[in-house]
């Protein structure tokens, strides 16, 4: 028994020896080849592999606004969200100083990787290389744009930092740019790669010479009127220009602006163009530039999508008018009568939607859709108004009955009918409006802007792959016209919007006399609505805290000054059509239209001057003692 | 059998003895000691709108910094539940109707104290304009209410006012930014010494009692500065 276990021990011991001397030795065994991570050399010598970390790359594009988030392009009373989970938005006053921040260094850090790997490679082929580069510039130039307009001049980071383990990473401290150096770096950095990259218009989804133009006009644009109007509030600014700029380079950059919007309307860059394949059809042609696909002039750098792959969206499925869908849901945008109204009459003229004459009575309407007649095609083209269809069924938008005693029947679940007089009639429509009832059009709206037309669109199952534009013509058009009307050019300005108001249908063109600053703002509002940058425009012309004032609009004056570029957007108003009930009256099963406001919106949105530049993250400043807090903070 | 028992016991007592014990060595106690006191200038506290005006406290010496906010009421007064300790309270720029006090060189605005037990602190500052004697009546439905506005500081650094205004209110918060705000009336302003202003209580108001106040817009400042709050019944 003993003699055995001793035996054991010393075959064990000798087991342990051989393995540990063979361990040693066996160098190839324990050296291997990773089979989950392609190791650095590898990746960037191979073309596939270098495009599929540039993939990537794109895919983290820092989008502030995106179809993938409905309510990321719906903000500031342009809309009120019928859904139960907002409402919130619309029942507190103000946003928080860390809204709408930013600190995206872990993209930035990649992309320095990526742009140091490429330029080492000696695999790739040199044109190749040229390219990657230049793409990887772009997206870095776009990151550090983004940035910018959110969190004023920030680190300008070219190299991936080390941290070299000596215990002291203060030398990884950089200080804040100020903002001029950050936009001069978007610009200057597009008028570098700009040659580099494809002169392709048919390039959309990946950096072409055109979207390096468009990037470089919109940053100077910005750039020009910060420096213009920043002026008038000293308060967002910060003495080390980490905020603000100097008001004598307003110039300069507007004139950057005019001349790169310039090179694009020429067709230097590809053949851009507005479009106009439907001109019969004003509204849907306006709509179709948002999911038309097929060489599409208007669209310059966009967000693709691809159905059947992961990469697909369900923008049409929260937001589809809700009778009739495809799924249990959508109707969830309801753009706001202060948008609706904001829409020029066909004879270039603002006016309320006329609801009411000159003494106050209601106007009674034949057909539903009657009162929005004769209104800029892109009222049509952005928002469904009652009466229009999407797929070929009519939305069906009634808040009640009128009778004729003065009081209204109506109901509070969706197509209810209800016993008028010995008839069973229908009281309200199957889109609503029923107030507080998530899904129906509260304020008597649908959007229409990127809601995809296709079978199964509205299905969880398939969804959408609409894309999403950053980049357009006619958002060139529009820079090109600012930038002209600010350098004193008012007749370049009105030849350029007019090429837009004559696509929107609009007959009556503009003169020089007409373009002024409010021109220049309502047309941007309605030609550019839920596209995501009406928040930068009026952050850039320091209004926002004027239009959102944090005062209650009213009802009288929700009509008023339509056009001002000022007028207070403080609250989501809407419009709701009622049918006449009242057998043997010649007006029986008219419509009339009252200006409501949702109950939900209890509170006005209020934009404080520490709004301008969001709060910069606590963990930044106390990692980095070199940063400066944002004013107002 | 009886050892077995005992074992049983024993495991229990020690279990309880253990879930005790962890929740005393897990949580700290609670900030027990109140720092409140008011915003004052020459001992009168200074109304603005509730939660909109505040100040930061920032405790050195306890790892990464951080800013405890202190939000400060409509009638001026602030109360804070912290830890004893050393603090710094600092005003952000720009915050609220008036200047801070600089007081030296080294600590400009910056005021520091120790916590040791309950205190009570006055922060003097310098608005840019006072509201002093406001009156508020009633006649039918109508609000009339008078008040001068007084001027401090003039000079270099001297502001305009840019509105008077009434707001009425359902409830005691009034200022330009409340739910359920009746309504707000802009005065004609002739004379910043006797300002009259007078505005209409809706017909759907279902309360016998609303709640007035005047409130004054200066020009670049983004808080205003009010009279108290007043309740009116009827």
């Amino acid at each position: 028994m003993q003699k055995r276990i001793k035996m054991k021990k010393h075959i064990y011991t000798l087991l342990a020896l051989v393995l540990l001397a063979a361990g040693c030795n066996d160098d190839d065994f324990l050296d291997r080849e990773p089979t989950q991570i392609i190791p650095d050399d590898k990746a960037y010598n191979s073309y596939e592999l270098t495009l599929s970390i540039l993939a990537d790359l794109y895919s983290r594009y820092d989008d502030f606004r995106t179809v993938e988030n409905w309510q990321s392009l719906s903000g500031f009373n342009l809309a009120f969200w019928s859904d139960n989970g907002s409402y919130g938005n619309f029942e507190n006053n103000s946003w928080g100083f860390g809204s709408w921040g930013t600190w995206n260094y872990g993209y930035i850090r990649d992309l320095n990787i990526f742009i140091n790997e490429v330029t080492a490679s000696e695999g790739l082929e040199q044109d190749i290389k040229d390219r990657f580069l230049a793409e990887a510039r772009f997206l870095r130039a776009s990151c550090y744009f983004s940035m910018v307009t959110r969190m004023g001049g920030v680190p300008l980071i070219l190299e991936p930092l080390e941290y070299d383990y000596s215990g002291d990473p203060t030398y990884l401290e950089h200080p804040r740019e100020t903002e001029a150096a950050i936009y001069d770096f978007v610009i200057n950095e597009a008028e570098e790669i700009k040659d580099i990259l494809p002169q392709d218009a048919n390039t959309k989804s990946r950096a072409s010479m055109g979207a390096a133009l468009a990037m470089q006009c919109r940053a100077a644009l910005y750039a020009g009127s910060i420096a213009k109007y920043g002026a008038s509030t000293p308060q967002v600014s910060l003495p080390g220009g980490e905020v603000g700029i100097p008001e004598d380079r307003a110039n300069d950059y507007y004139t950057t602006a005019l001349n790169t919007a310039k090179k694009i309307i020429n067709g230097e860059a590809g053949a851009y163009g507005l479009y106009q394949k439907k001109p019969d059809d004003l509204a849907d042609n306006f709509a179709s530039i948002f999911y038309d696909k097929a060489t599409n002039p208007e669209a310059i750098f966009v967000e693709d999508y691809k159905l059947q792959t992961g990469k697909r969206h369900g923008f049409t499925i929260s937001n589809q008018p809700r009778f009739g869908a495809e799924e249990e849901e959508g109707g969830r945008i309801n753009p706001s009568l202060n948008l609706v109204q904001a829409f020029e009459t066909l004879n270039g003229e603002f006016a309320p939607i006329p609801n009411k004459d000159a003494s106050g009575e209601y106007i009674v309407y034949d057909g539903v859709k009657d009162i929005f007649m004769n209104r800029d095609a892109r009222l049509e083209g952005t928002v469904i108004v009652p009466g229009s269809s999407f797929k070929g069924k009519t939305v069906d938008i009634l808040a009640g009955l009128q009778m004729p005693d003065g009081s209204v029947v109506s109901g509070d679940s969706r197509g209810q009918s209800k016993n008028i007089d010995g008839n069973n009639v229908q009281v309200v429509g199957f889109d609503g409006p029923i107030d507080g009832l998530e899904h129906v059009a509260q304020t008597g709206f649908y959007i229409r802007k990127y809601l995809d037309p296709k079978d199964g669109s509205g299905q969880r199952g398939v969804q959408s792959d609409v894309w999403f534009i950053r980049y357009r013509f006619g958002e060139v058009l529009l820079n090109a016209a600012e930038a002209a009307f600010e350098l004193g050019q008012p007749d370049v300005a009105a030849e350029y919007m007019n090429r837009l108001r004559e696509r929107a249908g609009i007959t009556v063109p503009l003169a020089s006399g007409d373009i002024t600053f409010d021109r220049i703002a309502h047309e941007r509002f309605v030609e550019l609505a839920f596209e995501g940058l009406f928040f930068f425009d009026i952050k850039r012309w320091r209004i926002a805290h004027i239009v959102m004032d944090g005062a209650e609009i009213t009802a009288p004056a929700i009509t008023q000054n339509i056009g001002s570029a000022t007028k207070p957007l403080t609250q989501p108003y809407g419009l709701w059509p009622y049918k006449i009930h009242d057998p043997g009256d010649p007006d029986h099963e008219k419509y009339i239209f009252k200006i409501v406001r949702p109950s939900r919106v209890t509170a006005s949105d209020r934009f404080r001057f520490g709004n301008y530049y969001s709060m910069i993250g606590q963990d930044v400043l106390n990692n980095n003692s070199k940063i400066v807090k944002n004013p107002n903070h | 059998m009886t050892k077995m028992k005992t074992l049983k016991i024993n495991s229990i007592a020690y279990l309880v003895v253990l879930c005790l014990a962890s929740c005393g060595i897990d949580n700290f106690d609670d900030p027990e000691t109140y720092f409140s006191g008011r915003v004052v200038y020459e001992g009168e506290p200074l109304q603005v709108r509730h939660g909109e005006v505040g100040f930061q406290l920032w405790q050195p010496g306890y790892g990464d910094p951080g800013a405890i906010g202190v939000p400060v009421n409509q009638d001026g007064s602030f109360s804070a539940r912290l830890f004893d300790g050393v603090y710094k309270l600092v005003f952000t720029d720009n915050a609220g109707p008036f200047r801070t006090e600089i007081i030296s060189e080294e600590q400009l605005d910056t005021i520091f104290f120790t916590l040791e037990g309950d205190m009570t602190m006055d922060v003097e500052v310098t608005p840019y304009y006072t509201v002093r004697d406001a009156q508020f009546s009633l006649s039918g439905n109508t609000v009339q209410a008078s008040c001068s506005v007084e001027q401090v500081i003039t000079g270099e650094e001297a502001k305009n006012v840019e509105r008077v205004t009434l707001y009425l209110n359902g409830t005691n918060f009034v200022s330009d930014n409340d739910q359920e705000n009746y309504a707000g009336a802009n005065a004609e302003i002739n004379d910043l010494g006797a300002v009259n202003v007078s505005a209409e209580i809706p017909e759907d108001n279902v309360r016998n009692y609303v709640f007035a106040r005047i409130g004054v817009k200066i020009s670049g400042v983004e808080d205003m500065i009010f009279s108290p709050v007043e309740k009116l019944e009827f």
